[in-house]
């Protein structure tokens, strides 16, 4: 059983549901995916799976979400656990915020909105190698 | 750079029609003439009123003199002077002599130095007589001439009667002249006046061609001003916009590769089936397929993941080896509850390759339904911006369904409101009116946008519509934390704006009073803490 997940963040569900597909079906049972439709829920979901003693490996977060935006949510996170790899998939950031992003919370990638499957594929896994 | 008055006169100048004379020298020039004419006229009338004093005076002497004479005839006749006659005598001499004194005076061209010297030598001849006949010596009283006396006096009464004809004449005649330049003055005063006021009205015509010119102009920036504002708040929201719109396209997408994918799998696993599963597990697999159509796919909450635990917790007791992800699949099939029917599949050694090919067969459906709804949300999209961005030139009054215009802004702020903004529709039936329905939604813009700034996108956004008096009311209230009296007495000035600079052009209320107002209508706020609200009532109208 697998105890690597992959966090998705997005507050439009039906983006979750579709990108959690898209995950499991190119990586397959290797990780646990998990979703969280904004900040709050993401930090409730990180510490579940600490407790389950699953690492999480990547988040994939949007920029534009009610509360706190994305890249003040990956810089958080970032500062908590730098060995996760920060991820943005967004239909709209500015650009100062994904600069912010890259500076603060080491951003790895940056993807937009219509996003590819081949593009997210080859992010994840370049990431996870 | 200091600019001094003069190189701006050949500007002013040249806009209007060059005139030959500045009206200044023309109306000096008229001003000279009068006072010249009327000088001259003056004297005309001068010359003509001495002259009608002459001829009164000539016309005294004429009854003086003959008076005069008729009593010095009485006393040569006689032969005798008595005391009353000389006294008679002197009285008329000397109220003679007064007259001719005043006639002397008059007398400025000699034109009567004849008649003086005629009278001078009638006195003489009349005198020498009557001092004769007063000395009593009566024979020399025989000698008087008084032929000759006759013949003077006759010379000076003809004299007389020649010059009071005369001055009567000259009276006349410079009567005519005076008249002559009186109505001349007139009729020239009359053309200057004339062509002055011809001259005023071409400039007032021309300024009033330049001011309509300029009116115009300021409509033209107005309007223009006002589709600025409008863009600048659809700036302002296009970073929501394309969210919005990127956000299905993203779904439409990953829904059809994964559909594409999913189809694929299950049919290259189709034909294994009948091999894999026995009747009771195939029972078992298409019941799961039938459940999975009819329920509602769930997607990540604390209860959720709270009931995928209980879930996966239930899985792991049928020994499965990634109970996780096969409960993982099931909650996405909408499948976490009376999960007992798929005890046979579970149970069997195939029941994880059976769930998984049971949801690659039910989630193109799933897929299916969320493409729809996701083109449905951008065909929404793309046809509230329209009506938004549309620019109405035609300046024509339309047929305006409030309600439709307040439904395309909650449509281009959707992606604000959706979270933690309730939005409350009070719409009451209400009869279309005749607008400009795109003036109108930036109206409703401002309001909605200002409402959604004030409650920092948090709390409750109340849209009403009555019908009120012979019109309709829209009324926008929100639960923010309400404005000031000071501001609220500003608020519908141009450029004021209490965001940051950069962030308001605060020309949005500003123009919204304007709009309301182009449709006769009126636009008020009140405000306490946690309520303000802003009523927008607009005629029903006609075209």
């Amino acid at each position: 059983m697998s105890n690597a997940a992959i966090l998705c963040v997005d507050d439009e569900v039906t983006i979750l549901k579709c990108l959690k597909e898209q995950l499991k079906r190119c990586f397959g049972n290797r990780y646990i995916y998990e979703v969280a439709q904004d900040a709050e829920e993401a930090w409730i979901v990180i510490n579940e799976l600490i407790s389950e003693e699953i690492k999480i490996l990547i988040i994939v977060s949007d920029w534009l979400m009610p509360g706190i935006k994305g890249d003040e949510f990956l810089i958080q996170v970032h500062q908590r656990f730098p060995k996760i790899i920060t991820v943005m998939l967004t239909g709209q950031a500015d650009e100062a915020a994904i600069e912010r992003a890259k500076r603060e919370a080491n951003l790895y990638a940056c993807l937009h909105k219509p996003w590819t499957e081949t593009e997210l594929q080859q992010v994840i896994s370049t990431a996870l190698d | 750079m200091l600019s001094t008055p003069k190189p701006i006169e050949p500007i002013s100048s040249a806009q209007i029609p060059k005139p030959r004379l500045s009206t200044w020298s023309v109306l000096s020039a008229a001003l000279v003439a009068a006072i010249m004419s009327a000088t001259a006229i003056y004297q005309f009338n001068q010359i003509a009123e001495r002259s009608n004093d002459t001829r009164l005076l000539l016309t005294r002497v004429k009854e003086q003199v003959s008076r005069l004479n008729a009593l010095e005839w009485e006393g040569i006749a006689k032969g005798e002077i008595d005391e009353n006659l000389t006294e008679e005598l002197a009285e008329n001499r000397q109220s003679t002599d007064v007259i001719l004194n005043e006639l002397q005076q008059i007398d400025r061209g000699n034109n009567l130095s004849n008649l003086f010297s005629l009278y001078t030598l009638y006195r003489t001849k009349v005198d020498d007589a009557i001092e004769l006949i007063a000395q009593g010596k009566i024979k020399e009283e025989i000698d008087i001439d008084t032929d000759s006396i006759d013949e003077i006096y006759d010379d000076l009464y003809a004299e007389v009667a020649i010059l009071e004809k005369r001055y009567i004449k000259e009276k006349e005649r410079t009567r005519r002249i005076a008249d002559f330049g009186t109505s001349t003055s007139l009729i020239l005063f009359a053309a200057i006046i004339g062509s002055l006021f011809h001259r005023f009205s071409n400039k007032l015509w021309v300024k009033n061609q330049a001011l309509e010119a300029a009116l115009q102009d300021l409509q033209q920036t107005q309007s223009h001003l006002i589709q600025q504002e409008k863009m600048a708040a659809l700036g302002q929201v296009i970073a929501g916009v394309a969210h919005e719109i990127n956000n299905p396209l993203g779904t439409i997408k990953a829904s059809a590769d994964n559909t594409h994918k999913a189809l694929q799998e299950a049919l290259a696993e189709l034909p294994y089936l009948h091999q894999r599963l026995n009747n009771e597990e195939q029972a078992s697999f298409f019941e799961l397929i039938q459940r999975a159509l009819n329920s509602q796919p769930l997607i990540a909450s604390s209860e959720n993941r709270a009931l995928k635990r209980k879930l996966t917790a239930q899985l792991q007791e049928y020994d499965l080896e990634n109970a996780r992800d096969t409960a993982d699949l099931l909650m996405d099939m909408g499948i976490y509850e009376q999960i007992e029917f798929l005890a046979p599949l579970l149970k069997g050694d195939q029941g994880e390759w059976a769930v998984q090919f049971a949801h690659n067969l039910t989630c193109s459906f799933i897929n299916n339904q969320m493409i729809l709804r996701a083109v449905d949300r951008s065909a929404k999209i793309v046809f509230a911006l329209k009506s938004y961005a549309r620019f109405d030139q035609t300046g024509q009054k339309q047929r305006v369904e409030i309600t439709d215009g307040l439904e395309t802004v909650i449509e281009i702020y959707h992606n604000q409101l959706k979270h933690n903004i309730e939005l409350i529709r009070d719409y009451q039936p209400i009869p279309a009116i005749w607008g400009y329905p795109d003036e109108l939604i930036q109206v409703w813009t401002n309001l909605i946008h200002n409402a959604i700034q004030a409650m920092q996108s948090k709390g409750k956004l109340t849209l009403a519509t009555r019908q009120k008096d012979d019109g309709v009311e829209v009324k926008i209230t929100d639960t923010g934390p309400g404005i000031s009296p000071e501001v609220q007495q500003k608020i519908f000035d141009a450029f004021f704006t209490t965001k940051a600079a950069g962030e308001g052009s605060g020309l949005g209320l500003y123009i919204s009073r304007k709009i309301v107002e182009k449709h006769q209508g009126c636009i008020g706020v009140e405000s306490q803490p946690g309520h303000t609200q802003f009523r927008v009532w607009l005629p029903i109208g006609a075209v």
